[in-house]
């Protein structure tokens, strides 16, 4: 009886076991290149940094004008840190446009204390399609800073809302809890100075967990000790070192972080902005941005810059991960499938023939493939398919090159950054590449695969994220709740 | 036996980044307190104008990475007398012979950082003129920087055919440069205006806006009647940034132009000479068919004074929406006293 059931279960496991190992070595093999190509960029752009002078841009009247867009939801207690903050960025030409988005708390007034705000009359022209604004404010402090009250329509909407009243040549999208570096919008604009064919870029995303600030600034940078944010401070370096800048090699990248990114606000415009009908608006706004410039003959190219970073709290609690790893694959998979002709399409070039493939097979099957390996060498082990010490040995070799992989970008990040200076830390960041392995990671293969059944089900909602916040709290004075001015 | 090898890959990784991280801390403490002491006297010589630079014994004894790192953090803020000490205090070094050399190399990245540092300390070496003509970009913009302290015809020449070159870098560069020589290369500009092509003229149009000198309004003038929209745009805007009664009608001539970017530069260019007279003429472009013309007339209104808010305050009731939205966000505007 045990004979018929081990031949039948080998008979069904026996094709599904090679093909998940030959996806292993193509995962793998797809890693390595992309590691080999993240040095060769670093080296480059490392070199060519030599050459920049950013002290001459900033002093420059010539410097292209940008538009920061920050979308804010009953953030009164941290809005004012974060726009003083956004205000004192070093750059020339700079326009920072707030978009309370149908926030319930006291945003706007805390904003029109603190800034001097005063309300002006709505006129602009809704090129992309929004919720309405209710009121439009201009600081008598700041002629740079623009605040606008709007219905509630989620980061989407808030974002096309900013869209249309900017003025700058490009625009940078940020999350309004974000904390940028100072000198971060000179880098990131580089890549748009040099080529009139970059139409977005984006910079670095560390957790800003553990990490001391002020006022709007990073004072002192440690590896958190909890076992969440410590582990996302090794993932998120490897997403980004490791990933995005080796894919700039290969064909551009098809995220830019919804967090911060720059863009060209002409061919933004001209596609419609940010879509409201998907979790997953910043990755779809690439990949549309990016074909739209091959279909018309425009800028497609979409660079990532390593050096200049931005910090955001990532969450600290298994649920509010769960929920964003699910809406970060839901995002993934419906962006795929809108633009699916892309894939093995000659006519996208680089995006087309090596990008998209990638993101298919390594992005949105991985979870599937990591699920099965995991169910096919459990059921081997119990009908007794494999020996013990050969699962072991596989699972060895699995965690390893995963191992290799996160300690080749901490290296690289040591190498060329060195924002983690104490030795103590980079203790940290080695166990933490150890820990990731021991539950973490299948519970992301866990939250991935939900997030692709709850796809196919039609589910769009976002999942209620909870943030502990790291901006510099002010108190709200019953003062800041009146209602602000009108100009005239 | 894969296993081994990974073991042993993992344990290299490992060993590297524990290494890199000892070195670094090692590098840090034995360098801040040579690098303080330095950068301290190096201060106080440069701030008393000593001569003598009794200092310089310590700065030559630095690693040359220390030594280039105290130039890069000094030399942006230096100008004159203090730039020149920190040239001579970076030739007793041997800094600037090594510059030379890097600016030989074969590798680009040796050329670059050879031109970097020759720049760093106002360098005019030679060596680094070839160098504006060099196959890569970074290279080239870099040269191109430099060459603000060689302000000779043929450099300018050099500067203003990159004008037009496919790299933003070396353009941006070229334009910045352009810009800081100022005096020195309004002849030369004028020239190249002359005869260039678009791209290059679009380039030189901006660097002219930046510098408005009086004597490039004869080149603006012609390039008012250009076929090319940009070009007419920027040429309006130098217009209105160099003024005269001859600029100003053709600025007001261009409220007519069939292209809303020029009629958009017009009014702009109005603003900012002021002319009130115009108030009537701007006011109908409020009716334009092109919002951001529309919109760009309120704010030219603001911008003329007195007569400007009578246009406005008029239009505020119009049954134009547009005309009566735009009047009204100019004139919150002017209350709040924004700009736009």
């Amino acid at each position: 009886m045990m004979w018929y059931l081990a031949t039948a279960v080998e008979a069904i496991i026996g094709p599904v076991e090679t093909a998940v190992l030959l996806y292993f070595c193509l995962i793998n093999i797809c890693y390595t290149g992309l590691l080999t190509a993240a040095v060769f960029e670093m080296r480059r752009m490392r070199n060519e940094a030599i050459g920049i002078n950013d002290h001459i841009v900033v002093g420059s009247r010539l410097a292209p004008t940008i538009s920061i867009l920050a979308p804010a939801y009953n953030e009164e207690a941290t809005i004012t840190a974060s726009v003083q903050s956004l205000l004192t960025l070093d750059y020339p030409n700079l326009e920072v446009v707030v978009i309370a988005d149908g926030c319930k708390d006291a945003t706007i007034a805390v904003l029109t204390q603190d800034f001097a705000l005063v309300e002006v009359h709505r006129a602009y022209s809704p090129r992309v399609h929004t919720k309405g604004v209710v009121a439009l404010y201009r600081s008598l402090r700041h002629a740079n800073l623009v605040v606008v009250d709007k219905l509630n329509g989620g980061k989407a909407d808030a974002l096309n809302v900013g869209l249309n009243l900017a003025s700058g040549d490009l625009v940078c999208a940020i999350d309004a809890d974000t904390l940028i570096e100072r000198g971060a919008l000179v880098r990131l604009v580089r890549p748009m100075m040099i080529d009139p064919d970059v139409v977005a870029t984006g910079g670095t995303i560390r957790p800003v967990n553990a990490v001391e600030t002020r006022n709007g600034r990073v004072l002192d940078v440690t590896v958190p000790r909890t076992l969440l944010a410590g582990v996302q401070v090794v993932e998120y370096l490897r997403a980004f070192l490791l990933g995005r800048l080796g894919l700039n090699r290969l064909g551009g990248n098809l995220i830019i972080s919804g967090a911060f990114g720059l863009f060209r606000r002409g061919p933004m415009l001209e596609s419609g902005g940010w879509l409201h009908d998907t979790v997953g608006e910043d990755m779809e706004l690439v990949v549309r941005l990016r074909r739209l410039g091959y279909e018309r003959g425009t800028a497609s190219k979409v660079v990532f810059v390593p050096d200049p970073t931005a910090w955001t709290e990532v969450p600290e609690s298994w649920g509010v991960l769960g929920r964003q790893r699910d809406r970060w694959h839901r995002g993934l998979t419906d962006t795929l499938w809108r633009h699916r002709r892309l894939i093995g399409n000659p006519y996208y070039g680089a995006m087309g023939l090596v990008v998209f493939p990638y993101f298919v097979l390594v992005e949105l099957l991985a979870p599937i493939v990591e699920a099965l390996g995991l169910v096919i060498l459990a059921a081997s082990l119990a009908v007794g398919l494999i020996d013990r010490t050969f699962a072991l040995l596989y699972f060895a070799l699995a965690i390893g090159i995963g191992l290799i992989l996160s300690v080749a970008t901490l290296l690289l990040d040591q190498a060329s950054f060195m924002r983690y200076r104490r030795p103590g830390d980079l203790a940290w960041l080695v166990w933490w590449s150890i820990a990731e392995n021991l539950g973490f990671r299948q519970m992301t293969v866990y939250w991935r695969l939900r997030g692709l059944v709850k796809y196919m089900r039609g589910r769009s909602d976002w999942g209620a994220m909870t943030r502990k916040g790291f901006a510099t709290k002010t108190p709200v004075t019953p003062a800041a709740r009146a209602a602000p001015p009108r100009a005239s | 036996m894969v296993l081994f090898g990974e073991f042993m890959a993992l344990a290299i990784g490992v060993l590297l980044l524990v290494a890199h991280a000892w070195w670094w801390w090692w590098y840090e403490r034995w360098s801040s307190g040579r690098l303080d002491a330095v950068r301290t006297a190096l201060r106080e010589a440069l701030a008393e104008g000593d001569r003598r630079l009794r200092f310089t014994r310590d700065f030559v004894r630095l690693p040359m990475r220390l030594q280039i790192y105290l130039l890069g953090e000094l030399a942006p803020h230096l100008t004159g007398v203090e730039r020149e000490m920190l040239r001579r205090l970076a030739q007793q070094a041997g800094l600037l012979r090594k510059a030379e050399q890097l600016c030989r190399s074969w590798f680009w990245s040796r050329r670059l950082f050879g031109a970097k540092l020759c720049t760093l300390v106002g360098h005019p070496a030679p060596v680094v003129l070839p160098l504006l003509a060099d196959r890569n970009a970074s290279v080239r913009a870099q040269a191109v920087e430099w060459a603000i302290h060689r302000p000779e015809p043929d450099v300018v020449a050099q500067l203003l055919q990159m004008l037009g070159d496919r790299d933003g870098r070396c353009r941006f560069a070229a334009q910045d440069t352009l810009v800081r020589l100022g005096h020195d290369a309004i002849v030369p500009l004028m020239t190249f205006i002359a005869t260039a092509d678009r791209a290059g003229l679009l380039g030189a149009l901006e660097v002219a806006l930046t510098m408005a000198d009086a004597r490039l309004l004869a080149p603006a003038r012609t390039l008012a009647a250009s076929p090319h929209a940009d070009v007419r745009a920027r040429a309006v805007l130098l217009l209105g940034a160099l003024g005269s009664a001859e600029g100003v009608a053709l600025v007001e001539r261009a409220l007519d132009d069939a292209e809303p970017s020029v009629r958009q530069a017009a009014l702009r260019a109005l603003a900012s000479l002021g002319h009130w007279p115009a108030a009537a003429r701007v006011a109908t472009l409020l009716h334009d068919p092109t919002w951001d013309v529309r919109r760009q007339a309120a704010l030219c209104l603001r911008a003329l004074g007195a007569p400007g808010t009578i246009y406005l305050r008029r239009l505020r009731d119009s049954d134009d929406l547009v005309a009566a939205a735009v009047a009204r966000y100019a004139l919150d505007l002017a209350a709040a006293g924004a700009t736009a």
